[in-house]
């Protein structure tokens, strides 16, 4: 089942499944994590903070935040020579940016995160991935493509119910 | 975050298996890979994100030792923003009101563990036989994957959806492949 062809039943059941595993997970459990990546403190409290976001999607409420947390952390799992070569911050600023850029009505809840990742306010387009060079030289463009491919799914997933969807 | 892909042919032949004989729960909890995911509760953890994870996430702590240039650079960006973030937390009082949130978000953790442990509980294995028989159309028409059918039936097992909004998600899906508007 390609992610383009995602009817709006198909996408309501995978955040009905993203949302049943992402509420598993403690919010002890996501801080954790979140340290043992070795992001600074504020980074750290910052995604953090993401935990108490929740939206509602029809009748039903879907803890947004740790939806978004839990593809942040799998993306940073699944990516650990990126993360040797250009370093965590970089990996999840490229996380963070491809998400704004690619499911915009996100970019209140991120935006806080990547101002505590020294980027200022949100670009678009190509403009992250030369923000992202100006802090990591050489690397940005290369780590947002990686992301946006990543993200995809979750991008297609959401757009294709937006029209139900009213932030908490 | 699952362990082991099953091909459609597998879960189809698991579900099958399952209905005609209902009381060898063991061998359908492995075969659609409940089993294998295996320990809720305090391996939901090293479940999702594996034990390599840890591994190379704790080895990301000592990283910048022998780190290239570019990691150096990015942790000096970072150390200033963290700087920022420490003092904040200590002098502008954000710190007593972090700790009520924490516990607060403890709390409501916990009510959704006692949740989950009562869903668990409430349904009987005929509830979940039924349902999985369900699943199995949609599966076969190819109008749900694999990946989804089984994480579906995994998190109805453990508890952590509950039967009938599993049902109302894959009915949704029917409809909609009927051309029906959603019940």
């Amino acid at each position: 089942m390609a992610s383009e062809k995602l009817s709006v039943a198909q996408a309501n059941l995978k955040i009905a499944l993203w949302n049943a595993e992402a509420e598993a997970f403690t919010s002890s459990h996501f801080y954790e994590w979140l340290q043992d990546m070795g992001l600074p403190e504020e980074v750290v409290t910052r995604l953090h903070e993401l935990v108490s976001h929740t939206m509602k999607l029809g009748e039903k409420v879907i803890a947004i935040g740790k939806v978004v947390l839990v593809k942040i952390i799998a993306f940073v799992q699944a990516h650990p020579f990126l993360v040797v070569g250009a370093g965590v911050g970089a990996v999840v600023g490229a996380a963070i940016y491809s998400m704004v850029v690619s499911i915009p009505f996100l970019g209140q809840l991120l935006e806080p995160i990547a101002r505590a990742l020294g980027f200022g306010a949100v670009f678009t387009g190509a403009v992250v991935g030369h923000g992202l060079d100006k802090r990591f030289k050489d690397v940005g463009q290369n780590i947002v493509e990686i992301a946006n491919e990543f993200f995809k799914l979750i991008a297609d997933v959401l757009s294709a119910v937006s029209y139900q969807i009213v932030l908490a | 975050m699952q362990e082991k892909k099953r091909s459609r042919e597998d879960l189809l032949k698991a579900i099958e298996r399952h209905e005609k004989n209902p009381g060898d729960r063991l061998t359908f909890l492995s075969d659609i890979g409940v089993i294998s995911v295996g320990a809720v509760g305090a391996g939901a953890a090293a479940f999702a994100f594996g034990g390599t994870a840890a591994t190379i996430l704790f080895g990301l702590v000592t990283l910048p030792v022998a780190a290239p240039v570019t990691v150096v650079a990015g942790a000096a960006v970072l150390g200033g923003a963290a700087f920022l973030g420490v003092k904040r937390f200590f002098v502008d009082g954000t710190y007593q009101a972090g700790k009520r949130e924490e516990m607060l978000r403890q709390l409501r953790d916990q009510l959704r563990e006692v949740e989950r442990k009562e869903r668990q509980t409430s349904i009987n294995e005929e509830d979940k036989t039924e349902f999985y028989s369900f699943l199995k159309k949609p599966l076969q028409l190819g109008l749900i994957s694999v990946e989804d059918a089984q994480q579906t039936m995994e998190f109805v097992e453990t508890g952590k959806m509950s039967i009938s909004d599993a049902y109302k998600a894959i009915g949704e899906i029917l409809s909609e492949a009927q051309g029906l508007p959603p019940s």
